[in-house]
């Protein structure tokens, strides 16, 4: 199967609700110890994606299988995959230590011994040793001072270790997360996502993390997965998905500001741009993109009229209005460019790196150079 | 100023007359007669020795201890049942909604049928099976199991639309969460998310169905009128029978501040004890 013990294979899973399809046949698979992020905007099927990977959901058709094990048929409490939810999900009526026993306690105790009074008297052993894990795993997330708290007296960030606790204290085969940084402020979320990827590292466990953030989905991720409308339509690493997109809503989803998009002028021949000569050929192009970061001053190229500047610190954000088609346009530039730019003035932007993609949104890769431009 | 209005309408409707109820306990007033005297705790030194309170009192505590338990397992059960069912839930909540919305007075013609010693179906289904079903309102020995049942027919409805509300309350994630950390069974998942977070509608059920079965009155009164031989002799019976049948309007009075007292105790300690061991999230 090629994925290893710890790897996960989702074969062509469809799911469908009344008439609306969640998910439209998505294979997918996730090595050994990989970190993978599962991106997209909200209602394109990856938490329906995730939640079937885990087996609270049953696909319609397709099969999921971690390892060597089909486990498509298994419920999801015996599937070995642990889970953090966008909301946390801790029960509230009980301590931070009772949370994170509780896989512990369902998995390692039987009905008898999880009966109040009579339990505890029967599983001593088994229940100090679940006692010694809880404190190893909540010591491991800094949460050791909490145990005793219930999770209404905790702050945000504090939740979500308790719910990362719960989730690594018995280490499973696939750790899933569900937008766990939601629901965290902003400067936490930056810190907590160094720390999340650090504990997957202390961990091993494949990972699937969900989110609709693509910036998370970039710094976190081995590899990201884009997700839209029920279908997967890329998976590389973050490096790949930005340079090198597969398809126009992926160049379109990732990196900020959004990538420029303009019309070609004629789907036949050398890729012109409002009469512009690209130096590209690519047969059924009718979409030219070309990132901000990608867009300089120069003699020639795109003819645009600067609408409006900003200035960022570390760089330049010009505003401007290809003249030929109207469409806009946003070049990062370096902060000293600042000085011989003002509103309203003229100027050609050359494109240095641009891609093509078809009617149907897929990047047209039979790209040549333009003799002319040789 | 503001709460004048308010304060007005609190006075007139709730304090007034339970004052009144409180000074008349301390008079021999009779309705019909032309004066009163005032006698102190006379009533409430009476109320001590009457055997007729006693038996009232026994009798009410009986019921009370079968049908606030019974009633709110079956409010329970029903809930869950109808809650984990994939079909039929709307019918099925009617139908056990429907002894809330009834006239219990009406219905307790349709209980007095079914309970018939000789053509009552509940005696004929037992006769079909060969036992002789006992003269279910009609025997000292069972009128108040018979009260009871249908008490807790008449609650049970009741109080499963209390537990509907508060499952929809729980956050489905708690259960998604509960299977993921292998809680595999029905009982385990319960155990886990359901009953805990039940907690605050179990402390609301519980208040309401006491109070609701202390204060029952229609069914003594139009099925048994406290009989055979006081065996069925309820407190709001009692109170009925000795203020509007032998019109002594005092001794009435007593009784029900008595009534009313037992009641809050009641109330207090119930809420006492089960905060205590109720999260709230």
């Amino acid at each position: 199967m090629g994925v290893g013990l710890g790897g996960i294979i989702i074969e062509q899973a469809r799911k469908a609700y009344g008439t609306v399809a969640a998910l439209k046949g998505v294979s997918l698979t996730i090595a050994a110890g990989e970190f993978l992020a599962l991106v997209g905007p909200s209602g394109c099927g990856k938490t329906t994606l995730m939640r079937a990977i885990a087996g609270l959901e049953t696909l319609d058709a397709g099969r999921v299988i971690f390892g060597e094990d089909d486990v498509t048929a298994r419920r999801a409490a015996d599937r070995d995959v642990a889970m953090v939810f966008q909301n946390y999900a801790l029960y509230p009526h009980l301590t931070v230590f009772q949370n994170i026993a509780v896989p512990l306690v369902m998995r390692r105790l039987n009905a008898w011994q999880r009966l109040p009074v009579v339990g505890p008297l029967a599983s001593r052993q088994a229940r100090a040793a679940i006692a010694a894990d809880v404190r190893a795993a909540a010591e491991s997330l800094a949460i050791g001072h909490l145990l005793a708290r219930k999770p209404g007296q905790l702050s945000g960030g504090q939740r979500q270790r308790v719910a990362l606790g719960r989730a690594i204290v018995r280490h499973p085969r696939v750790f899933l997360m569900d937008e766990p940084l939601s629901n965290l402020d902003a400067s936490l979320r930056t810190e907590t996502r160094r720390e999340l990827v650090d504990l997957h590292r202390r961990v091993g466990a494949a990972t699937i993390y969900v989110t609709h953030d693509q910036s998370e989905a970039m710094t976190m991720a081995d590899r990201v997965a884009v997700m839209m409308d029920g279908e997967i339509l890329q998976v590389a690493t973050p490096e790949a998905i930005y340079a090198d997109p597969a398809d126009l809503r992926v160049a379109g989803f990732v990196g900020s500001p959004r990538i420029n998009v303009l019309a070609v002028d004629s789907a036949a021949g050398p890729v012109r741009v409002g009469g512009w000569d690209t130096g590209l050929v690519g047969p059924g192009a009718t979409h030219y993109a070309v990132r901000p970061e990608s867009l300089v001053p120069a003699d020639d190229g795109l003819p645009v009229r600067l609408e409006h500047i900003e200035f960022l610190g570390d760089s330049l954000l010009l505003h401007a209005r290809h003249e030929p088609t109207g469409a806009a346009l946003v070049a990062r530039l370096e902060p000293q460019a600042r000085k011989s730019l003002e509103r309203g003035q003229a100027l050609h932007l050359r494109p240095l790196h641009g891609l093509l993609f078809g009617a149907d949104g897929r990047r047209i890769r039979s790209v040549a150079r333009h003799p002319a431009l040789v | 100023m503001l709460t004048g209005p308010a304060m007005l309408a609190y006075l007139a409707m709730l304090l007034v007359p339970t004052l009144a109820v409180v000074v008349l306990a301390f008079t021999d007033f009779e309705l019909g007669m032309p004066g009163f005297r005032w006698v102190g705790f006379d009533n409430f030194a009476d109320l001590l020795t009457d055997r007729t309170v006693a038996a009232s009192v026994r009798n009410t505590a009986l019921y009370v201890a079968i049908v606030t338990p019974a009633s709110i397992l079956a409010g329970l059960g029903l809930a869950l049942l109808i809650e984990s069912g994939l079909r039929g839930k709307i019918v099925f909540r009617a139908i056990f909604f429907l002894p809330v919305v009834s006239l219990m007075v009406a219905m307790a013609t349709a209980w007095q049928y079914l309970l018939h010693p000789t053509i009552g179906p509940v005696n004929a289904l037992l006769r079909m099976i060969g036992l002789a079903g006992p003269n279910w309102l009609g025997s000292s020995d069972w009128v108040l199991i018979s009260l009871g049942a249908i008490g807790v027919w008449e609650n049970a409805g009741f109080n499963m639309v209390l537990v509907l509300a508060g499952l929809t309350a729980i956050p489905r994630e708690l259960y998604a969460a509960a299977e993921v950390d292998g809680a595999r069974s029905a009982v385990a998942r319960f155990r886990l998310v359901t009953w805990p977070l039940l907690g605050p509608t179990m402390l609301l059920v519980t208040t309401i169905t006491t109070i609701r079965s202390i204060r029952t009155f229609d069914t003594v009164a139009t099925l048994t009128q406290g009989g055979p031989n006081k065996a069925s002799e309820m407190i709001v019976w009692t109170i009925y029978q000795e203020g509007f049948s032998f019109l002594r309007m005092g001794y009435a009075a007593a009784l029900t501040v008595v009534f009313l007292i037992v009641v809050l105790v009641v109330m207090l300690v119930q809420t006492r004890i089960i905060e205590k061991r109720t999260h709230y999230a």
